[in-house]
């Protein structure tokens, strides 16, 4: 035996010893989540770990199949939606219990609904239901049928109830009764989340086996994405969402581990200025991000193929607006995205800017430079902000980066109003116009640069709201696209909010897993959770792997 | 002089010398972005090579290290006089004077200072231009250093001052800032050389830090702080040696100038 | 034995005097910062777009009020007084049960990395003391400035790249910066005149360490030894952090940034008690050495 080969010996056996988390045994897959889910409560799940608990935990009548974009059957053996999109029929499967063992019928189904729908609980997903005020109907027929009235019309019902996770009405356990294929047995905060296969879960496979095929998932509390990289190297976890494009291009050396590029999502880096009324900027500053041409000027400096080949290794498409042009919502008359700093010069003289010293001027003989706020823990947000800085003093403009903690970021742009221009990414969970519609709407908090106007400021935000209460309230898919179609279009000339790039989805697995079908949609890896499986089970791996050099 | 230590200032004029004239020797700009050019290894054009967004590394190198080792020692400078002034004249004055001080010691040692620097950041104004606050950055970093030496400043302090030589300054009529000044403070510093050196590089990493927290340097404005935050994982540098730069430039550095401050600070031992 | 347990007690009340006057002021002082700190009533899920009007305005009306730091404080302190320490804002649980699980880990990885790093460093510095060359001298230099220029979160990176335990990192950053203390302090020593006097007179290098120049050092090590202490309670929050450790000082990082008030306060006192019980060992040890030398 050679030296070198003693020394690996040496090493993988102790941290054989060293590392209880590669001796695992058994079928138990393992991943991370970036921080505590907040809640364990389904309706009141509204951060990113929480969401993941509730996908492995939740039953729900109707599951999204991430790939076909499809609702298929779940809890519900058949459903219907009414022509105008306000009544649900449901039928249950037969036999259906919850994880306790309690049976699982329309009353169960019946009081999810109402506790999710009650206003005051201010629950995000019964907030996507609600479409104006008044309380949803419940009619139950028998245990298995049922029909759910909604107030008003709701869009992408059948989509929305992939994220209503069934709550037993009855059972001591309350929300840890859960339906879906796995159950919370052990939470350590801070340290993980053990969740063991539901015995009571309904779904088999075509050969009549029950699933889950897997025994039991370990979520590790892992804030920091290198580490997280690392242990997925190492065989530690299976499987990891979301990788930075750094991160990600490593991985794919690594023989061990599959890293796929899921394509373009509908998340998008933005770039927006402050035009709030009572934002506390000088008067000529409020003048030129009202000003159309400006913001339209600032949009053509703007490089968006750099931003895309060079923050993300090419890992991101350059941004026509809200939505990627593979979504079904997206308007393929929009122009494309355009570098052009001459185009950006006409603009700016269009609106009364000069050029004069290498800077920009206003007509006030005001030099044009302003600050764009950022996430300061955010290192790509801080590549796109010095992109743009070069672009834009390549056109006279100045621009300072101001890299804030992320609360104190939100509390300037969201509360006091105490910024110019603001670098974020949106996660768009649906890229269904209803889920964009607190974006659009003026009255809205999350009105980007203008929130919770008591009347629209412009003709043109008034268009907008009016359009986007029009495809709320049609059934009709066809004039919902052509209404979407225009409120892009508007977007696109008026440029309130810049669009830079749509992100790719970059995911990596362990070769250990079976069935992966990678999704650019959320969740991308474990959307089809209850049919994945591992070939090699425990740390043992580890230790012949590294004795066979 | 020995050769070691005439080494030593060479590489510390060398090192100053090409910072603080970054400008005149690279003729470019530590932002000037060469996008054709993105992530390149060392080669004729870029000596270091390129980072992401095809800056010189070579150039932000040199701008860094002027960032960093001019602010960063007047930083540890600051904390040093502070932790001397207050550690000294509490042992001084003994009694309940000295209670006093150990007591502001402990409360500001303990306090969770990340807030304050928050707090710091959204006063100023967010047009402030990078070098202003990478300024205040090392200010605050001065401010709120000194506490950890305070105490080992303080016990020197009470044993220099039980001395022969301090009871007879006592005994000819010497007393307050002199007997302080001239005859105290010169024979504590290797207690506060030692905390200089244990600070001077801890202000150059915590300021790549505070950029977690919107202080520290703000881009493009580089220092190896910010530079030395590439190091993630061991293999990266593997594949890219020439990141380890910064950190070998901060270690030869901070080396040669102990090995020349300890000749400084025996001198001053007049015990 | 009467006189060493009239010490420890008088060692313990004076701990727990200072104590009650240092908390005070430190919840206190912890308790403003927060509150004036930007982003203390902001909170992220009001960005999340599915939320309706309603619902954003009362998540943000929930946390307006509670920006009292005076209230903040003595609610805070009224609880400590019965023994509830609130409950976690992040976490959903009571800040005792978290304080409970989470201690052991940072006690061990304090104080083992501690040990070690003393260990290492006192061993260093006793080695070029004895050997007196120039090459060992140097070495011990090189490393020591080396180690203390790769900051504390990638030395808990690289350790934990390496499968260590975060005591081994703790350690790795404590024993620099202890070193650069006492092989000043012990060099400086060793230059006095009655170890001149005595190493003149052939005492060997064994005994003219242990007995000449460490004794009158012992204050200033003793000092070194409490700010190490404050050190150590300061780099175990990146360490818990990078290296995953679940301990106090993960905790303290994710009150931090989540502005949660009951545990960051809850650790916050938690470290100044730790640090201040060093600092009156420190300091009890210091007042009777040059007691007994003057």
């Amino acid at each position: 035996m050679t030296a070198r080969n003693a020394a690996r010996l040496l090493l993988a056996s102790a941290s054989l010893l060293l590392s209880p988390l590669r001796a695992q045994a058994g079928s138990e897959l393992r991943l991370s989540l970036r921080h505590d889910p907040r809640t364990f409560d389904p309706a009141l799940v509204d951060e990113d770990a929480g969401e993941t608990i509730r996908y492995f935990t939740g039953g729900v009548l109707i599951r999204l199949n991430r790939l076909t974009g499809k609702p298929e059957a779940g809890l519900a053996e058949s459903w219907k939606v009414s022509p105008d999109g306000r009544t649900l029929h449901v039928r249950l499967r037969g036999g259906l219990r919850f994880s306790d063992g309690t049976p699982l019928t329309t009353g169960d189904v019946a009081f999810t609904f109402r506790r999710l729908m009650d206003p005051a609980l201010h629950s995000p997903t019964g907030d996507a239901f609600r479409s104006s005020a008044g309380v949803v109907a419940t009619v139950i027929r028998s245990p298995a049928e049922m029909t759910i009235v909604f107030p008003a019309r709701v869009a992408s019902l059948e989509r929305l109830l992939d994220q209503v996770a069934i709550q037993s009405a009855r059972s001591p356990l309350k929300e840890r009764a859960v339906a879906g294929p796995f159950v919370v047995n052990e939470y350590q905060a801070g340290a993980f989340v053990l969740l063991g296969r539901n015995q009571n879960y309904w779904k088999q496979d075509a050969r009549g086996r029950r699933l889950p095929y897997l025994d039991a998932v370990r979520f590790s509390i892992q804030s920091n994405r290198e580490m997280e990289s690392v242990r997925l190297r190492r065989g530690e976890v299976h499987m990891a969402e979301m990788l930075d494009p750094e991160i990600f291009d490593r991985l794919k050396k690594e023989p061990r581990v599959v890293a796929v590029d899921a394509g373009a999502t509908t998340d998008m880096e933005m770039l927006w200025f402050n035009q709030a009324g009572q934002a506390s900027l000088a008067e000529y500053k409020k003048a030129w991000f009202r000003s159309r041409e400006f913001r339209q000027g600032i949009s053509a400096a703007i490089n968006r193929s750099d931003i895309a080949r060079l923050a993300y290794r090419n890992y991101a498409e350059p941004a026509y607006g809200p939505l990627p042009p593979a979504s079904i919502w997206f308007n393929h008359k929009l122009l494309p995205p355009s570098y052009d700093p001459e185009q950006a010069r006409r603009w700016f003289e269009r609106a009364g800017f000069r050029f004069a010293g290498g800077r920009l001027w206003d007509a006030r003989g005001n030099t044009v430079d302003f600050s764009i706020v950022t996430n300061a823990a955010s290192k790509v947000h801080g590549q796109i902000a010095a992109l743009i800085q070069q672009d834009l003093q390549k056109v006279g403009v100045h621009v300072n980066i101001a890299s804030l903690e992320f609360r104190s970021l939100i509390e300037r742009i969201a509360e006091t109003s105490n910024y110019e221009a603001c670098l974020l990414g949106l996660v768009n969970v649906d890229d269904d116009p209803n889920g964009q519609m607190n974006l659009w709407l003026s009255a809205s908090a999350n009105h980007p640069w203008n929130p919770s106007q008591k009347s629209p400021a412009t003709a043109w935000e008034a268009e907008i709201d009016r359009m986007m209460s029009m495809q709320a309230a049609t059934a009709d898919q066809h004039q919902r696209k052509r209404v979407f179609d225009r409120v892009q279009e508007l977007v696109q000339q008026q440029a309130p909010v810049i669009f830079l790039v749509n992100p790719h989805a970059l995911v990596a697995y362990s070769r250990d897993l079976r069935d992966m079908l990678p999704s650019p949609a959320r969740p991308h890896l474990f959307w089809n959770i209850e049919r994945l499986s591992l070939a090699n089970s425990g740390g043992a791996t580890h230790a012949r792997a590294a004795l066979a050099h | 002089m020995n050769a070691v230590r005439a080494i030593c200032l060479v590489v510390v004029f060398g090192v100053y010398a090409c910072a603080l004239g970054a400008g005149l020797l690279t003729g470019g700009s530590y932002e000037l972005q060469d996008r054709s050019h993105a992530a390149e290894p060392p080669g004729r054009v870029h000596w270091l090579g390129t980072d992401d967004l095809g800056r010189d590394r070579l150039v932000r190198l040199l701008y860094g290290a002027r960032t960093s080792l001019v602010l960063a020692p007047a930083a540890a400078l600051l904390a040093a006089a502070l932790a001397t002034l207050i550690g000294s004249g509490a042992a001084l004055a003994g009694g309940r004077f000295e209670q006093a001080a150990l007591y502001l010691v402990d409360v500001v040692s303990s306090t969770p200072w990340f807030f304050a620097l928050l707090l710091m950041r959204a006063v100023l104004p967010l047009n402030v231009g990078p070098a202003v606050s990478v300024s205040i950055t090392f200010a605050i970093l001065g401010l709120l250093g000194w506490p950890h030496g305070v105490r080992p400043v303080a016990a020197r302090s009470a044993v220099v001052i039980r001395s022969e030589f301090m009871r007879q300054a006592r005994a000819s009529g010497i007393g307050g800032l002199r007997l302080l000044g001239v005859h105290l403070v010169p024979n504590l510093m290797p207690v506060v050389a030692a905390h200089f050196w244990a600070t001077l590089p801890a202000f150059i990493l915590a300021e790549a830090n505070l950029s977690l927290l919107g202080l520290g340097v703000a881009e493009p404005l580089p220092s190896l702080g910010n530079l030395m935050s590439e190091f993630r994982d061991y293999r990266v540098i593997a594949e890219r040696p020439w990141l380890l730069a910064p950190a070998v430039l901060l270690i030869a550095m901070i080396a040669a100038l102990q090995l020349i401050s300890r000749k400084v600070t025996a001198s001053y031992d007049c015990t | 034995m009467r006189r060493a347990l009239w010490v420890l007690a008088q060692v313990v009340c004076h701990t727990a005097g200072r104590l009650a006057l240092r908390l005070p002021l430190i919840a206190l002082f912890a308790c403003t910062l927060l509150c004036l700190a930007p982003g203390f009533d902001s909170d992220e899920r009001s960005l999340d777009i599915r939320l309706s009007a309603p619902s954003v305005a009362a998540l943000r009306h929930a946390q307006n009020g509670l920006r009292n730091p005076l209230r903040m404080c003595a609610a805070y302190l009224e609880g400590l007084a019965r023994g509830d320490l609130g409950e976690s804002t992040t976490f959903g649980v009571p800040v005792l049960d978290l304080a409970r699980e989470r201690w052991p880990a940072t006690c061990r990885s304090v104080l083992a990395g501690l040990g070690a790093g003393w260990i290492l460093a006192g061993g260093s510095t006793l080695l070029v003391m004895l050997w007196r060359s120039r090459a060992a001298s140097g070495a011990a230099a090189a490393l020591t400035t080396a180690l203390i220029c790769i900051p504390a979160a990638l030395v808990g990176t690289i350790v934990m790249l390496l499968d260590g335990p975060v005591e081994a990192a703790m350690a790795a950053v404590i024993f620099p910066r202890v070193y650069q203390y006492t092989s000043r302090v012990l060099a400086q020593a060793s230059t006095e005149p009655h170890v001149r006097a005595a190493e003149a007179a052939g005492v060997t290098r064994w005994r003219l360490f242990w007995f000449t120049c460490l004794p009158p050092a012992l204050p200033d090590l003793l000092a070194t030894a409490a700010a190490s202490v404050s050190m150590a309670l300061a780099s175990v929050v990146p360490l818990e952090v990078i290296c995953d450790s679940p301990g106090l000082g993960q905790l303290a990082w994710k009150a931090t940034l989540g502005r949660d008030v009951p545990l960051l306060v809850f650790v916050t006192l938690a470290m100044a008690a730790a640090a201040n019980l060093a600092n009156t060992l420190a300091d009890t040890g210091v007042r009777a050495l040059t007691r007994s030398r003057s």
